[in-house]
């Protein structure tokens, strides 16, 4: 058996194992399609597309209206989770830059630190400002519809533009000048201080264009959104 | 009941609308709507959970696997013939279900 049909069958066989019971027979169901895929990367594609299913049903395409307030209700609770795990981190990095400000040993060093503190300072302020509101308690999907599409709006918003941009370019003059104020001050580490640097450097080219690939995944919603709105044409 | 509808879901229910006593595999609504298993299950699980879809486990045979297999209900083929009919007066010239893409 090739490497990808296993695999499709080893994911598939922990999504039967992981769902709900409401989900069970579903999960069955895609597994036994599996025995009827001639081609094995089409079998793996099958499995991936099936586990996508039960890890992330939020994001399926809206079927039609009354689809709205649950999937309104899932884009809430992600974003919430976003909002209280990204703030956690921006906060905990500010507490331990500012830290460092008083206890390393070159003024280049405590300006990248207060440089570092203001650019956390403002993604927590990104974060707060781009956090979820409410879903709306409205019943009536037309009028849920209109919220939903604002709330989709802003979050691709988040992952493009200048909200995106000024957020990357901000954390950059900060981090660099405390790497070389290390540098500077202890030439022995500057292999670490490098690789510190490298590290930074390539988690900020990765978030390019994972950005930007949320930022298309939300336009996506807003146009299946804007399709099941407009009704048959 | 709202009839409207996204273009994956036209795209299942003109799947199911072309024979529709025939029970349906899965895969081969996949194959013929050219929509992936993703797309697909999550569409199929709503038509089931609203009546409009009816599934059921074939039979088992001797060294072949059961499948799950699908069919409109009485209600499911109605409301579907009813969007197809208030396409067909939205699009006047061109068949129900026409000029969907995935």
């Amino acid at each position: 058996m090739a490497t990808s049909r296993r695999l499709a069958l080893k994911l598939l066989n922990a999504v039967v194992r992981l769902a709900s019971p409401a989900a069970q027979d579903w999960a069955k169901a895609m597994l036994r399609e599996l025995d009827f895929i001639e081609n094995d990367w089409t079998a793996l594609l099958w499995a991936l597309g099936s586990t996508r299913i039960l890890l992330k049903r939020g994001d399926v395409p809206v079927a039609d209206l009354s689809d709205i307030p649950r999937v309104a209700q899932s884009l809430t609770k992600r974003i919430r989770r976003r909002t209280l795990g990204g703030c956690l981190i921006t906060l905990g990095e500010t507490v331990a830059f500012g830290w460092f400000v008083f206890i390393v040993p070159n003024t280049m060093q405590r300006l990248g630190c207060c440089l570092t503190v203001a650019a956390m300072l403002y993604m927590t302020y990104q974060l707060v400002a781009r956090r979820t509101r409410e879903a709306p308690s409205e019943t009536d999907p037309s009028v849920c519809a209109i919220s939903y599409r604002a709330e989709l709006e802003r979050q691709r918003d988040f992952h493009r533009g200048w909200w995106f941009w000024s957020r990357l370019l901000i954390m950059l003059p900060g981090m660099l000048l405390f790497c070389l104020g290390g540098a500077i001050a202890q030439p022995e580490t500057i292999q670490v201080y490098l690789a510190i640097v490298a590290c930074f450097i390539a988690l900020a080219i990765a978030a390019i264009p994972l950005n930007l690939r949320l930022a298309r995944k939300y336009q996506r919603q807003i146009n299946e959104l804007d399709t099941v709105r407009r009704g048959p044409q | 009941m709202k009839l409207r509808r996204s273009p994956q879901t036209v795209l299942v229910l003109s799947e199911f609308l072309n024979r529709p006593q025939e029970w349906k595999y899965g895969y081969d609504i996949s194959r013929n709507t050219g929509l992936k298993s993703g797309t697909l299950y999550p569409i199929l699980m709503r038509l089931a959970e609203r009546k409009l879809l009816e599934t059921r486990w074939e039979s088992p045979e001797a060294g072949k696997p059961p499948r799950h297999m699908y069919k409109f209900t009485a209600g499911g083929l109605r409301h579907a013939r009813e969007y197809a009919a208030s396409i067909s007066k939205h699009s006047v010239g061109q068949p129900a279900f026409s000029g969907v893409n995935n």
